[in-house]
């Protein structure tokens, strides 16, 4: 009596736990890759050189070494390097966020001639290589410097000129997803209530999308954070991002693996701390806006 | 002071192949104080209409004027009117006193404290004003309407604009407040424009209602009027519940054919049909009487017992008719029966335009319980 | 004189009845609202584009750049070379036309695959959900350049922790070790550096697409019997189709134009296994010929276009025939 049955929901059971026990594996695997090479910078920026270059596999430190902490300082200016990052990948964040959110309301709320068009050239700007467009800026920007006296190679606002606009067409379309989803009679009742269009833009909607615009600004800022090629030709000497002064720990007699690794941990703790605190927002932020169909 | 006028109002979407015209060459007229509903099947384009009378559509043709002064090109906010949403839109960052304060914030200059007073005796009205500092998401639907009531009232407009404010609401909790807000109405006597797919919330409530289809004004009319003396048989299938009976019929020298049946006209009548022979017969369902020797041969298909009344549905021919009936009729399905209507309650439309060629001697205007001698 | 002022304007909208162009406010609202994202786009994007169309033409090089206009004009000069097998550029053009071809759909396939995989282990309940979670993403927030030069130090022949753990493991031997920077294996390690970065992004993706997933289409599925892979099959991918289509359209065409991963990553070095990005940039900026940088560009370009309408087509078209993924 039963126990056919019994024995069945055994076995089940035993293969729930198993595709459980598996399951677990396969993300232990994932996270395996994806933390590994934090793990790595963290522990070779802890080694001392000749540490570094000893056989065999050793991936801790074999003894505590923060002297690479101390050096990198020394030889670069990293400090400055960071803060131009700050400010160039701050400044754009911003600029991005005020002219996209104009654009990307345009495109979730209204009904134009040329909507379509627009859409389309703005998702085309995503494909151009940044080679080929890198000589007409810097021609530009020289002709602008010498017909006008504004300087713009080499300055804050050259290249944060340029990544705001880079940056523009994702943030255009990350924030129209998310003032999707707010409802349009808000407006209506703002518009109602004696605002202009722009008001009810301002006082109504853009307060109730900040988790989306946190998000895409936390975006915005990584791109700009992480740019090199535009960086390498239009920020150089004082306004160096920390993206390109950290290739200086590459000198043509080696590269400075362990204070290069101390300087990228150093570097990522903001950013990973900025999303940490942000985590539930950016997801959140991230997901109301590109799942919808 | 509050009357609204429309005038030769046309509203078209898109352009080219693709236009849809939405509102077409819609004229009214509200008094100061009137109520009037707006009714009609979705996609009639009322609420578009209502939406231009506020200002968030702009009308591609015709002009809107409130209070003797045309207002077609002004921005919502010069328009004084205030309106009450479907999904109430209240702001949800804001407390449900910020939700109602926040007009006379935006387009007054009146001071902090005023404000406040106006928004704490308004929501004394509406008996909200333990909730006054409670967001949105905190409130039931039934408070959430009441705030986006209260929102509307404390501006005090020329014009009030509601826009299905009732759909949201259970069946109960809507036929409470349906009658709050025609008291609400009648004391605060501002000119309301109602719209509404609900042709009770239209019947009940309205001094008078405006029946639209297809972007087209068919009627505009007190509630009886539009009852008892609908313009077509759009009107008259619309309003009233359980809808109006069509029977297609051909008429000759004063005979209704139908497939099932024919019925005698009288002189009278007949001067009304003219030569064409299509028409429709209209009967509404407590017109259509159950006689052992009617003129209409039916045969019963089902009964709905409402309690105080039942409704049966039979077959005509091929049509499907509804008749109410009194509480307790038994009829088993198949069952052949006759029904039978006075000429004086029977609708005649032309078949091909669908206008009214002869309409029921219902009254067109409310009487007094107890005529006067 | 405000009067003659508003005279005037009244005179102006009278004469200058264009402008309105027959649209309505909203239209005109909406086109303000743009305007400032078009004004940037157009400097930065579209003008040096056409412009740089214009100087694939030409024969701009280090020496003339500054007075681009004065360079002469030779039409097919750029593109005949790359075609041509016999010329430096056109001996190397499509072999590294190939690279990028593998480069980004062994990123799109791994980034979708890894990712899904990590969507649907994240789609359970389990403790430490949420850890797991921000863990995963930790690649797609951590500096990218400082990440980049971390798998660069971890595959670098000698010293490398890739070699050392394949020698620990005893695939290889101490003596011969794998160079991963160069040659074939240089395609693999962008690809895997590229799909470590990226795969977070999808996974974030796909999994806010499964918690979309209404729980009752999967409680119909149980009740008709399903299985675990047909409620997966018939259930859960056709419902992440959308997700799907713009994480693959993404990652082909930034795979295409991604240019950090080569150049921090191989060391600019043109031995190395070259995708177009490097390859350009080799001839525009290393060699100085910015013309054959920009006609290599528009080809670039050209096939990224043709490519995302082509999905774009492909994708629109099996959603019309109800097909899943």
């Amino acid at each position: 009596m039963g126990g056919f049955p019994s024995e069945f929901e055994l076995s089940t059971d035993a293969r729930d736990h198993l595709i459980d026990a598996f399951q677990k594996f396969v993300l232990g695997l994932i996270l395996t890759f994806t933390l590994f090479p934090i793990f790595m910078m963290i522990a070779t920026s802890l080694k001392s050189e000749s540490e570094l270059y000893r056989d065999g596999l050793h991936l801790l430190p074999s003894t505590l070494n923060v002297q690479n902490y101390v050096d990198m300082w020394a030889r670069f200016d990293l400090v400055g390097f960071f803060l131009n990052s700050l400010i160039i990948a701050g400044t754009t964040t911003v600029i991005c966020l005020t002219v996209g959110s104009l654009a990307a309301y345009a495109f979730s709320r209204y009904e134009f001639p040329g909507k379509g068009l627009f859409g389309l050239t703005i998702l085309s700007t995503q494909m151009i290589p940044g080679v080929l467009i890198l000589i007409p800026i810097f021609i530009l920007y020289i002709t602008v410097q010498r017909e006008f006296g504004v300087p713009m190679i080499n300055t804050y606002h050259g290249i944060i000129f340029i990544y705001s606009t880079f940056t523009v067409p994702f943030a255009i379309w990350m924030l129209r997803g998310y003032f999707d989803t707010i409802p349009a009679a808000l407006e209506d009742a703002a518009r109602i209530d004696g605002c202009t269009r722009l008001q009810a833009l301002y006082r109504i909607v853009l307060p109730l999308a900040m988790p989306g615009i946190a998000a895409t600004g936390m975006f915005v800022f990584i791109i700009a954070f992480n740019e090199v090629l535009f960086a390498s030709a239009f920020a150089n000497d004082g306004v160096t991002p920390f993206a390109i002064g950290i290739q200086k720990f590459q000198t043509s007699t080696g590269t400075h693996w362990t204070e290069m690794m101390a300087a990228a941990t150093v570097s990522s703790v903001p950013l990973l701390l900025i999303f940490g605190l942000f985590q539930k927002q950016i997801v959140s932020g991230l997901t109301a806006g590109s799942v919808k169909q | 002071m509050g009357t609204v006028e429309l005038q030769q109002l046309r509203k078209r979407f898109g352009s080219g192949d693709d236009a849809v015209v939405a509102v077409d060459d819609l004229s009214l007229e509200l008094e100061d104080g009137e109520f009037l509903v707006l009714v009609g099947p979705s996609g009639c384009g009322k609420s578009t209409t209502l939406r231009m009378i506020a200002g968030l559509e702009s009308a591609t043709d015709g002009d809107i004027r409130i209070g003797e002064e045309s207002v077609t090109d002004f921005e919502p906010r010069d328009r004084d009117i205030a309106m009450v949403f479907q999904n109430y839109a209240l702001y949800p960052h804001m407390t449900a006193r910020e939700n109602m304060a926040f007009g006379l914030k935006m387009n007054s200059s009146l001071d902090e404290a005023t404000i406040d007073d106006r928004v704490t005796d308004v929501a004394q009205t509406l008996s909200i004003e333990p909730l006054l500092d409670d967001t949105p998401s905190e409130l039931s639907g039934g408070q959430q309407q009441r705030v986006a009531l209260g929102r509307a009232i404390v501006r005090e407009p020329a014009v009030f604009l509601m826009d299905e404010p009732l759909s949201n609401l259970d069946a109960k909790l809507r036929s409470q407040m349906r009658t709050e807000l025609q008291a609400l109405q009648e004391t605060l006597d501002t000119t309301t424009i109602y719209v509404t797919h609900d042709q009770t919330e239209a019947m009940t409530m309205g001094d008078r209602i405006a029946i639209l289809n297809e972007g087209e004004l068919q009627q505009v009319g007190t509630p009886l009027e539009c009852y008892n003396t609908p313009a077509n048989q759009f009107v008259a299938g619309f309003i009233g519940s359980p809808s109006m009976n069509f029977l297609d019929v051909t008429h000759d020298a004063g005979t209704l054919t139908h497939e099932a049946f024919t019925y005698e006209l009288s002189e009278a009548t007949t001067e009304l049909l003219e030569d064409q022979t299509d028409y429709v017969m209209g009967i509404r369902p407590e017109d259509l009487d159950l006689t052992p020797d009617g003129a209409i041969d039916a045969d019963a298909e089902v009964v709905e017992p409402l309690g105080d009344l039942s409704h049966v549905h039979a077959r005509v021919g091929e049509t499907l008719v509804t008749a109410t009936v009194p509480a307790g009729t038994q009829l088993p399905a198949g069952e052949s029966l006759t029904l039978s209507v006075p000429e004086s309650r029977l609708h005649i439309f032309d078949h091909s335009s669908g206008e009214a060629v002869k309409n029921s001697d219902g009254p067109t205007q409310e009487q007094p319980l107890i005529a006067a001698e | 004189m405000s009067a003659s002022i508003e005279q005037f304007t009244q005179s102006l909208r009278e004469r200058m009845t264009v402008p309105s162009l027959g649209l309505d406010d909203d239209s005109r609202f909406a086109y303000w609202l743009l305007l400032p994202s078009i004004a940037m786009m157009a400097l930065i994007h579209f003008i040096p584009m056409v412009w740089g169309f214009v100087i694939s033409f030409m024969e701009v090089n280090d020496s003339t750049f500054i007075d681009w206009m004065s360079a002469p004009i030779s039409p097919l000069k750029q593109y005949g070379a790359i075609f041509q097998p016999d010329t430096a550029v056109g001996a190397e053009f499509w072999s590294s036309l190939v690279e990028t071809f593998l480069f980004a759909f062994g990123t799109t396939i791994g980034v979708y695959v890894l990712g899904l995989t990590t969507a649907l282990l994240l789609n359970k309940s389990f403790r430490g959900k949420f850890t797991a979670r921000t863990l995963v993403l930790i690649p797609y927030f951590a500096p990218a350049v400082a990440t980049i030069y971390i798998w660069r130090m971890m595959f670098t022949a000698d010293t490398g922790v890739v070699n050392e753990l394949l020698v620990w493991l005893g695939v290889i031997n101490s003596t011969d070790e794998v160079f991963w920077l160069i040659g074939n294996n240089a395609l693999i390690s962008m690809i895997v550096v590229n799909i470590w970065k990226n795969f977070p992004f999808a996974a974030i993706m796909l999994y806010a697409g499964l918690q979309s997933i209404p729980e009752q289409l999967y409680e119909a599925a149980s009740i008709d019997g399903a299985s675990r892979w047909a409620t997966f099959r018939y259930v859960t991918l056709p419902q992440l189709k959308p997700v799907t289509a713009v994480i693959i359209l993404l990652m082909i065409v930034w795979s295409f134009i991604n240019f950090t991963i080569p150049y921090l990553l191989l060391d600019k070095n043109p031995e190395n296994g070259e995708v177009l990005m490097l390859f350009i940039y080799n001839f525009a900026f290393q060699n100085g010929d910015y013309s054959l940088g920009a006609a290599l560009s528009i080809i670039l370009l050209v096939i990224s276009m043709v490519i995302s309408y082509g999905y774009y087509r492909a994708t629109m078209q099996s959603s019309v025939q109800g097909g899943a993924v």
